[in-house]
């Protein structure tokens, strides 16, 4: 969390994290269709010739607390091929809580535990605790064929503290919620931790309320983001 | 409501203008660029000449104005969506309107004050408004809608707007600059990412070029060592048997035709190392047998199993022995590691192969998603060699690479490629190659190949 004293800004880092072509940029993609433009800004993204994501996606959110203070989100993507490690840890640094967006298809299984895996030794290497950081985990890509069941997905969920949502994130299903979700982890987080609420006047609901009225319900459903090849 | 006209710049810009109106304007980035004020002593021209600063209700003709005039009170300007007002409070004798638009666009803003009359020239207002309008009551309502004031008071107020203006252009101006540099911070941040992006891009296509080159470079040589030596090889053999009666050409020929298969075999590895490391095997399965393929590889090794009089077996532990797979790579990998097993295991020793179907269930990993279960053929091949140090294990899957020492080496021959080609065909057909062993006991390498 940054806080800058002058402009009464508070900046906060959420990185989506995941394995390659789970579709963490698409979930960014989702936010930024359905954020309505007061709330947001432009969603920087870097595509390179096989559409991967080679450094990072970066959409930021914003708003104003009735106590005057300015509340900034930046979410990050990562690139998810195993090859860019550097740029994974780089990005992760300093985060102030992680969505993990697997593939729900049975045979990206490895893919998403090699992910995870690589997710905790970077957390690691950045100083951050793993058993205290906010992480949720969406499952997305809900709508193939060939997925996890919603059983096994419970008992994955059983197995973690991580809350896990379900998503179709090229339809925007989901996608909020996995959003709500860890922001309001991260909310808790940060008064245990920085002590947000007395320090900044800004309540749960008042954290989340001045993003969701942003928030255009109407497209969910509707969106219809092309998936990466 | 009264209001101390006075009082503006003692106010200020939030008492002035409520909070949402401040929030909207403030909130979304809010670059403020222009700041518009406009103060009308409506009693110096006549009501025709009058403009409002407005863009669409600029003078027309006198008809409009009188609309104007009659409305002003009831928030006119508010029913105007095209000026973009967002709040006109006449009640207070200000009309003040605000309207951010896209920030995207840059925003601009307008702070409209007035119109007023002055105190000094009421009569004649009252009588110019006369012309317009017939009903007293109407007459009444519509001046009330202005405030009321003396040149002084008029001139002070224009001080304190001035003064007050100047704070709202000072901080819109800083928020400006503020969410400026914050712009072209992001700009240039995106730019750098754009210029390292196209840096790495320019790296991996050089790495990429090189790569293939040497791939390319290695086959040709390859291919052109392989066609004389084929000639080599034959003709020696040829040799061999023209010359039968003389047992010292027969010798030689044998020893050149010897070399001469050892050297293509060589050359063959470093072809599929080279492929191996460019990532272009190509897999082709078919519906094989495989019992009786590993069987045929097992006894083409005839000559070396009795030779080193080994005792060698061959279990399947298969109830259908038909899967599908690469039968040529598959042929490789077994035929490498049977090579080290017989080449590490002395005299007398024995050298045990296991075909088997294994499925590696979600319940035996720890990992967060789970696994998914998965079938696979394992063939083991146990032998009671000399073993690998357990510190040396992991160095032998690199290339050139030999666990025992150099003039073992020798003596056994081998360029230590064999279970690096082993390893990579084995991932190239999505298995894997596991190895176990302890010195002086033996080694048990297992594939596991997918179903």
């Amino acid at each position: 969390m940054q806080f800058n004293i002058a402009q009464k800004e508070v900046t906060l880092k959420i990185v989506y994290y995941g394995p390659a072509l789970s579709g963490k940029t698409t979930n960014l993609q989702a936010i930024h269709q359905m954020i309505r433009q007061e709330g947001r800004g432009r969603l920087m993204t870097l595509d390179t010739r096989d559409d991967r994501t080679l450094f990072f996606d970066l959409l930021p959110v914003f708003f104003s607390t009735s106590s005057g203070i300015k509340v900034k989100l930046k979410l990050f993507t990562v690139p998810g091929q195993v090859i860019h490690n550097s740029t994974r840890k780089l990005v992760l640094a300093g985060a102030d809580a992680v969505a993990f967006i697997a593939d729900s298809q049975i045979s990206l299984n490895d893919a998403n535990n090699e992910s995870w895996n690589n997710l905790m030794d970077n957390m690691k290497a950045n100083g951050l605790n793993p058993d205290e950081i906010p992480v949720v985990i969406q499952f997305n890509k809900r709508d193939l064929p060939n997925i996890k069941s919603d059983a096994e997905i419970d008992m994955i969920a059983r197995k973690g503290r991580e809350p896990v949502f379900k998503a179709v994130a090229i339809k925007g299903f989901g996608v909020i919620e996995t959003l709500f979700g860890l922001l309001s982890l991260t909310h808790r987080y940060l008064c245990e931790r920085h002590n947000f609420e007395t320090k900044f006047k800004i309540s749960q609901t008042e954290f989340l309320e001045n993003i969701y009225k942003h928030i255009d319900l109407s497209l969910v459903g509707k969106l219809d983001i092309k998936p990466k090849a | 409501m009264d209001f101390d006209i006075y009082s503006i710049s003692e106010i200020g810009l939030n008492k002035l203008l409520d909070r949402d109106t401040v929030k909207e304007l403030f909130g979304a980035i809010g670059n403020i660029v222009r700041v518009e004020l406009s103060l009308f002593d409506t009693s110096k021209k006549k009501y025709s000449e009058i403009r409002l600063p407005a863009q669409n209700i600029c003078r027309t003709n006198d008809k409009v104005f009188k609309e104007v005039c009659e409305k002003t009170r009831k928030g006119l300007l508010n029913n105007l969506p095209s000026v973009g007002m967002k709040r006109v409070d006449c009640e207070t004798g200000f009309s003040y309107l605000l309207s951010p638009l896209d920030y995207e666009t840059d925003v601009v803003g307008y702070l409209i004050l007035g119109p007023y009359i002055s105190a000094e020239n009421r009569e004649r207002t009252e009588q110019s408004v006369r012309k317009f309008i017939d009903s007293e009551d109407e007459i009444r309502s519509s001046l009330n809608g202005f405030r009321i004031m003396s040149n002084q008071e008029a001139s002070q107020l224009m001080k304190d707007i001035k003064q007050l203006l100047t704070a709202f252009l000072y901080s819109s101006y800083k928020m400006y600059l503020t969410s400026k540099m914050h712009l072209e911070a992001e700009k240039e941040n995106y730019a750098e990412i754009e210029i390292l992006n196209n840096r790495l891009n320019e790296m991996l296509n050089e790495v990429e070029s090189v790569s293939k080159y040497k791939t390319a470079f290695i086959k040709t040589i390859t291919h052109e060592l392989r066609t004389p030596l084929t000639s080599i090889i034959g003709f020696s053999e040829m040799l061999g048997k023209e010359c039968s009666d003389n047992s010292e050409v027969r010798e030689y020929a044998s020893t050149i035709n010897q070399k001469g298969t050892e050297l293509l075999r060589i050359i063959n590895d470093i072809l599929i190392l080279s492929s191996i490391e460019s990532g272009t095997i190509e897999v082709k399965k078919e519906n094989r047998d495989i019992v009786e393929d590993l069987k045929n590889i097992i006894n083409s090794y005839y000559n070396a199993i009795e030779k080193k009089a080994l005792r060698v077996s061959f279990t399947p532990y298969v109830e259908n022995s038909l899967y599908q797979y690469d039968e040529e790579k598959l042929k490789t990998v077994i035929s490498k590691l049977l090579d080290n097993s017989i080449k590490f295991t002395s005299e007398g020793g024995s050298v045990a192969v296991f075909l088997s179907e294994k499925t590696i269930s979600p319940e035996m990993s720890a990992e967060r998603f789970g696994i998914t279960p998965k079938k696979y053929i394992a063939i083991t091949i146990e032998d009671t060699g000399c073993g690998i140090d357990e510190d040396k294990i992991h160095m032998v899957f690199e290339p050139f690479y030999q666990a025992v020492s150099n003039m073992d080496t020798r003596e056994k021959g081998g360029m230590g490629l064999g279970l690096k080609i082993a390893k990579g065909y084995a991932e190239a057909m999505g298995g894997e190659l596991k190895i176990e062993s302890q010195v002086g006991i033996g080694t048990k390498v297992t594939l596991l190949l997918p179903v």
